[in-house]
């Protein structure tokens, strides 16, 4: 059974399926994929995949969330957990939220809604060679 | 009355004196020629006859005695001697004569008489002494002054009045003691009734043979009523000239010539010649046409003739060159023989400079009103601008979360399509296989797995997702299933979260994960064509909201709108900063289509969500409802924000006022809404807590 974890975290489902299924066709069933529909269920997710020991590679979040926006939360989860790579999935890029993000949760990459699937497909992939 | 009467008679008689002494005088001449004549006659008499005619002579003589002493009746009868015969006619001749001239002697007295009593209404008679003592007053004082004759030589210098007449009539009165004759003169009295009575005096000294002064002889003629009537002349022609030359305006008088054309001034007032600088010489020289200045005449004054009984403007032009305008009204008449014409003339050049001013002050006015129009409209066209550049600056920070908004389902549409490419290739390759190779038992839990998948996506969250995983799986391993995990995940794919229980004794079978695997792909078209169908829903909501938006009102006419849907179109707009953590509850009464500019009850929505969005920092209650009052309705926007400060609350209507940062609000959003809600006929108001959050309430009358 796969021990490692790819999140995504979006409060629309019909991205979360979409991008699921997407990740899961792209890098099989080596990984767990994990969806949150918002940031603070993306936290608790964390916790309990930590908990069931199970390491999370990489955050995909939107950035427009209700509660908690996405740059905030990546500045959470690194706080914690520096080593996660962090990708921001927006349909609107805020470039304070960015500059944020990168400046003090060391996000990874931006791709823009809507995205290509080799778009995904290689930063994921960097992203999963860049943890390994 | 007797006494009276006696005495103007004593003054009469003394009066009379005069005349007697001078017709005595050719009568005693007269006489004395008698005389002698009788004289020589009676030496001759006597010497020739002596004694027989002195009968006769003795009868002539008493005759003539008696004669002498005026009695007239004695005739003397005719002698028989020649002689006396002769001297008889002759006497009785002479008695004649004599008694003719006495008779119109009393016929002339009669007639005097009768003269001064006629004269008594008029006239005092009056002698004075030397010493200027008043001796005898004729009665007719009586009737003027009303005192006695005694009376008034007792009272008389108690009768002066103050008159400074009086002072000069004195002077004249001792002249004349001083043996002067004086001219006559005027004394002013106090009659018995208080009047003062003016009397002109004419007196006459009386010498005697030795050119010895012995009395003053006086008449004294009322003249009062005269004199009141030329007083009166004299005061109106004093209060005439006064009016004439003190008067403030230039008045006078000039000729009319025999072409009806203004001649030379007859007489100017005092004000005329200083006002123009002109002497009163220099002007009767000129004609008032003279002063019209040349330069001004314009066409109708060229013919500067003064038109009869008029009243016209001029421009004069005074001797120092000073233009002046005046106003004249000129009256014409005719005095002795000759037309004239007097004229007022008013100078009026300050009422022109001021009637100048205000036209002047008129014109500016009608210009700065020209100008302040066209300022209003510039500034109603800026503020239709700056009520478009708000709209669009709403519409600027809306256009962020929109393109969020669109691009979510874009991308998963996108996703979705990748995804059912792959699976439809995987599915349509696998489907020969699948029927060929799988036994019907196999198919069965095929075609029941796929009846067991839901299509849509379920009203469950992922943390409820998580959960049922993890049953599923514990349950898949308990039943001694391979995989339990991926199985389970593909369960939770399918949306198969409770019925698995059904189909869980079929995964005994080797190839049930490949048969789940299959349903999955075939399941994924299914699912990812409605991922598809739900993006572009939302898209599509998102894309009909911002055309609604920003749809232009035909024609800028009122239509009948849906308050409500206006409302929901806003929200769905703000969808994005709304869903970050505000709750919008909504407490929609029914209401009638409104008839508004739509687009720009947008802008009010949208301005006040944006507001309240704000005031709350994206989290907190927005509560709307609208409520249906028949004649009008209210719509409310309450929030659970901040509140708005006391001392600011009265200035947050007004324009440019804003307590937000620079570049997040213009500050016109409130003062916007104001105004659109007055201009539907509405009005808005609102109540504000701090800490507790805002309230605007809006009311609009539906017609």
């Amino acid at each position: 059974m796969a021990n490692a974890a790819i999140l995504c975290v979006d409060d629309e489902s019909i991205i979360l399926e979409s991008l699921n299924e997407q990740l899961e066709k792209c890098f099989g069933p080596d990984y767990l994929y994990e969806t949150a529909e918002s940031a603070e269920e993306g936290l608790e997710i964390i916790e309990e995949l930590i908990k069931d020991e199970i390491k999370i590679l990489i955050i995909v979040a939107d950035w427009l969330m209700p509660g908690m926006n996405g740059d905030e939360f990546f500045i959470k989860v690194h706080e914690k957990y520096p080593s996660i790579v962090k990708i921001m999935l927006t349909g609107q890029a805020n470039e304070g939220a960015i500059n944020r993000a990168k400046e003090h949760a060391d996000l990874f990459a931006v791709l823009y809604k809507p995205w290509s699937e080799d778009e995904l497909f290689n930063i994921i992939k960097s992203g999963l060679g860049k943890n390994e | 009355m007797k006494n009276l009467q006696l005495r103007s008679k004593l003054i009469i008689g003394i009066t009379l004196v005069f005349v007697i002494i001078i017709i005595c005088l050719i009568i005693i001449r007269f006489n004395i020629i008698i005389l002698i004549a009788g004289y020589f006659l009676s030496i001759i008499i006597i010497t020739a006859i002596t004694t027989p005619h002195s009968r006769q002579i003795k009868i002539i003589s008493e005759a003539l005695n008696k004669l002498i002493d005026n009695d007239y009746s004695v005739k003397i009868p005719a002698s028989r001697s020649d002689e006396l015969s002769a001297i008889t006619t002759g006497f009785n001749s002479m008695y004649n004569q004599v008694k003719e001239a006495h008779e119109a002697l009393i016929e002339s007295r009669k007639k005097y008489e009768k003269l001064v009593d006629d004269l008594e209404e008029e006239y005092i008679f009056y002698s004075k002494s030397q010493s200027g003592k008043l001796l005898t007053v004729s009665s007719s004082v009586k009737t003027i002054l009303g005192y006695d004759s005694d009376e008034f030589i007792k009272k008389r210098e108690s009768l002066y009045t103050n008159n400074p007449v009086n002072k000069k009539a004195k002077e004249h009165e001792r002249k004349t003691l001083e043996g002067k004759q004086q001219p006559k003169y005027t004394v002013e009295l106090l009659s018995k009734k208080g009047e003062p009575h003016t009397l002109e005096i004419s007196e006459v000294p009386i010498y005697d043979e030795i050119n010895q002064l012995v009395s003053i002889e006086g008449v004294a003629q009322d003249i009062t009523k005269g004199k009141i009537a030329e007083d009166l002349i004299k005061e109106q022609e004093e209060k005439y000239s006064l009016l004439f030359n003190k008067a403030s305006d230039f008045v006078f008088l000039y000729e009319i010539n025999d072409n009806s054309k203004p001649g030379k001034f007859l007489e100017v007032n005092d004000y005329t010649t200083q006002k123009l600088g002109y002497s009163q010489d220099e002007l009767i020289k000129m004609s008032p046409a003279d002063l019209t200045a040349v330069n001004f005449l314009d066409d109708s004054s060229k013919e500067d003739h003064l038109m009869e009984n008029s009243k016209f403007e001029r421009i004069w032009e005074s001797k120092d060159g000073t233009l002046l305008n005046v106003e004249i009204s000129s009256h014409n008449f005719r005095i002795q023989d000759r037309n004239v014409a007097i004229a007022i003339a008013r100078d009026i050049t300050e009422r022109k400079r001021v009637e100048e001013e205000i036209r002047y002050v008129n014109e500016e006015l009608i210009n700065q009103k020209e100008n302040l129009e066209a300022l209003i409209d510039n500034l109603t066209q800026t503020q239709e601008q700056l009520v478009q550049s708000e709209k669009m600056a709403a519409l600027g920070q809306l256009i962020a979360g929109v393109a969020h908004e669109i691009n979510t389902p874009l991308g998963a549409i996108k996703a979705s399509i990748g995804n059912l490419n792959n699976s439809l290739d995987i599915a349509l390759n696998e489907l020969p296989a699948l029927i060929t190779r799988h036994t019907t038992e196999e198919l069965k839990l095929f075609i029941k797995i796929l009846e067991l998948s839901n299509h849509g996506i379920p009203n469950i969250s992922s943390r409820e997702k998580r959960k049922y995983r993890k049953e599923i799986a514990k349950v898949l391993s308990d039943n001694n299933i391979d995989s339990p995990n991926i199985v389970a995940d593909i369960f939770i794919y399918l949306h198969i979260f409770e019925k698995y229980n059904e189909i869980i004794d079929l995964f005994k079978s080797k190839k049930s994960l490949e048969i789940l695997n299959s349903a999955k792909n075939f399941a994924s078209i299914q699912k990812n064509t409605y991922t598809i169908l739900l993006a572009v829903e939302k898209a599509t909501k998102v894309v009909f909201a911002l055309k609604k938006y920003v749809h232009k009102d035909v024609a800028g006419e009122k239509v009948p709108t849906d308050i409500i849907d206006g409302i929901e179109t806003v929200l769905t707009l703000y969808h994005n900063q709304l869903k970050q953590g505000i709750d919008v509850v909504k407490n929609y009464d029914e209401l009638p289509k409104v008839s508004c500019y739509e687009d720009e009850m947008n802008q009010v929505w949208t301005n006040l969500i944006h507001n309240a969005i704000q005031a709350m920092d994206y989290k907190g209650v927005l509560s709307i409802s609208t409520k249906n009052k028949g004649d009008h309705v209210f719509i409310s926007f309450a929030d659970n924000g901040s509140g708005i400060e006391k001392d600011i609350q009265e200035k947050i209507f007004e324009p440019f006022f804003t307590t937000k940062k620079q570049g997040e609000g213009s500050g016109m959003g409130l003062d916007i809404v104001k105004k659109i809600i007055e201009k539907h006929d509405g009005k808005i108001t609102f109540k504000s807590e701090i800490g507790k959050g805002t309230e605007f309430n809006i009311y609009l009358p539906l017609k």
